[in-house]
């Protein structure tokens, strides 16, 4: 296990340079209007943890960087997403993607690269409705996995909602929420019951960030 | 650990992760099916996966979920890996 908390590795080398040299222009063109929840949402995210984000395009990795730039944050992409060409299967893994099967429910091999990504303190960021959601709908049902995968790494569920924005001359607008823990107090597995409770609240906290950013 | 204490832990692993089970977790046997026999839906198997890893401190980290046709075959590989 590599030591964390360094600003600094050569195994992440290729991932900071491609998002450097995204992160720059990305900053300019989206210029980000960050709103906060609380004053613990506005504490800089440390350690591990899975961000917990809505989906409205296949652009939203690269917004959800401009939102939290000063923390490394890999992203899910479904098996279809890896096999479209050979340039995306190179960015994705250099920015060292995570490969899901959602036809194979039963593989569960992604769970051990999200594991090794937050016991390093990196960032997951995970789209709590499945799918690109348009705008002008309604938000989806949030799927119980994002609370499953941090109640299996210990880490806590960042809520970030991020608007659609209006026109190309408007700043994008993202809201932060306090953290949420899906584990219990001495880190123990909570009864999924409890954690349908906790995917309830994410929801809550969801809507309440996006009235935030209108 | 033997198999019997596997399986009474497998059988509250089961209570806590399928709320609104068909199955009664006492009428859980070795040659049940995860899947048809006891309804378990993915979700609830990741939970089962992430439950089974805490409470026996291992990690189903060379397997697939998929690889285990019944309950008997879990309970294998948890010995397997408790030995």
């Amino acid at each position: 296990m590599t030591k964390p908390g360094r600003l600094f590795r050569y195994r992440y080398l290729a991932f900071d340079i491609v998002k450097v040299l995204n992160g720059i222009p990305t900053l300019l063109i989206f210029r980000p209007k960050i709103f906060y929840e609380n004053e613990k949402a506005r504490k800089p995210i440390r350690g591990g943890g899975i961000i917990a984000t809505n989906h409205k395009g296949f652009i939203d990795p690269v917004k959800i960087f401009t939102v939290i730039f000063y923390r490394r944050i890999h992203c899910m992409a479904r098996k279809e997403i890896f096999e479209h060409s050979a340039l995306m299967r190179l960015v994705l893994r250099m920015g060292q993607c995570i490969k899901v099967d959602p036809e194979n429910p039963a593989d569960t091999s992604y769970l051990a690269k999200i594991r090794e990504y937050t016991a390093d303190k990196r960032l997951v960021a995970i789209y709590p409705e499945g799918h690109i959601v348009k705008d002008g709908e309604d938000m989806l049902e949030f799927k119980l996995g994002t609370a499953l995968l941090a109640a299996s790494c210990k880490v806590p569920i960042i809520p970030v909602y991020i608007a659609p924005r209006k026109s190309i001359w408007n700043r994008m607008r993202a809201a932060i929420g306090e953290p949420l823990y899906p584990y219990s107090e001495d880190g123990k597995m909570l009864p999924m019951a409890d954690l349908q409770k906790v995917m309830e609240d994410l929801t809550e906290k969801m809507l309440l960030l996006r009235e935030m950013t209108k | 650990m033997d198999r019997s204490d596997i399986l009474s832990k497998l059988r509250d692993i089961y209570v806590m992760a399928v709320p609104d089970a068909k199955v009664s977790s006492e009428n859980i046997t070795e040659d049940m099916n995860l899947l048809t026999d006891l309804g378990m839906s993915s979700i609830n198997l990741l939970y089962m996966v992430i439950a089974m890893e805490e409470f026996f401190d291992i990690r189903f980290d060379d397997v697939s979920f998929g690889d285990f046709s019944n309950v008997g075959e879990v309970i294998d590989y948890i010995q397997n890996k408790k030995a």
